[in-house]
């Protein structure tokens, strides 16, 4: 890994379209500036780790969704939801949906 | 302009192939999959052809959060013909399902690929209440 120093109000640059510049520091807190392109991803590298985990959870769960959303699979979906109605219902009534 | 007008999930046939180039977030191994309309309901599942005991069970984001493919597309993260969906997973005791906002899939069905996006904003959380625990 590149390990460089940089103050505040100083900055890098990552190939010819990405600058990261430091613009505070707070306590143990670093405040950083990124300028990019908006098709690069800039995100926290936790909130990567987060989505992998909720994916992972989801593959873990689905026969458990299955069940809980439809419990007459195979036949018309039944039940109601005690949250939003994401099995029947379309937000936008000019949304086609699905029949 | 939901993403549903551009592409109405009706269109979507009863079972189609579809690539992630670029695999799963966590996932990157799984590229090729599987996706179907569950019949009668806004469900869609997704199930790996890579490893097919790994699937998912997906909304249209819309449904959890209206308005969700307009914010994606006014910030470039989706473009036309594409539409999107939310994974969803159940957590706790009583189970509580959740949809996935900040890891959407982002499906185009003409050229059969998709992708997963990362989406750093607090209007899209990790884990949006759909169905309480009962």
């Amino acid at each position: 890994m590149l390990v460089l120093t940089r103050r505040p109000g100083q900055s890098i640059r990552i190939g010819p379209n990405v600058e990261v510049r430091v613009v505070r520091i707070e306590g143990d807190r670093v405040v950083l500036g990124i300028a990019a392109p908006r098709h690069i991803a800039v995100v926290r590298a936790e909130l990567v780790e987060e989505i992998s985990g909720e994916v992972r959870e989801a593959a873990d769960t689905r026969a458990k969704l299955r069940v809980m959303l439809l419990p007459h699979a195979g036949s018309k979906a039944s039940g109601t939801s005690e949250g939003l109605d994401i099995v029947h219902s379309s937000p936008d009534p000019e949304d086609p949906g699905v029949a | 302009m939901p993403a549903s007008e551009d592409k109405p999930v009706s269109q979507v046939p009863a079972a189609a192939a579809i690539v992630f180039p670029d695999g799963l977030v966590g996932l990157p191994a799984l590229v090729r999959h599987r996706i179907s309309a569950v019949p009668d309901t806004a469900l869609y599942e997704i199930v790996s052809e890579d490893d097919p005991k790994i699937g998912f069970i997906a909304v249209p984001v819309d449904n959890v959060k209206p308005g969700t493919c307009d914010r994606l597309r006014d910030r470039g993260l989706i473009g036309d013909g594409e539409w999107v969906l939310a994974i969803l997973a159940v957590h706790g005791e009583p189970p509580a399902i959740t949809a996935n906002l900040a890891g959407p899939l982002v499906i185009d069905m003409d050229k059969a690929t998709a992708r997963q996006l990362v989406v750093e904003d607090p209007e899209f959380p990790l884990q949006v209440p759909v169905r309480e625990g009962e």
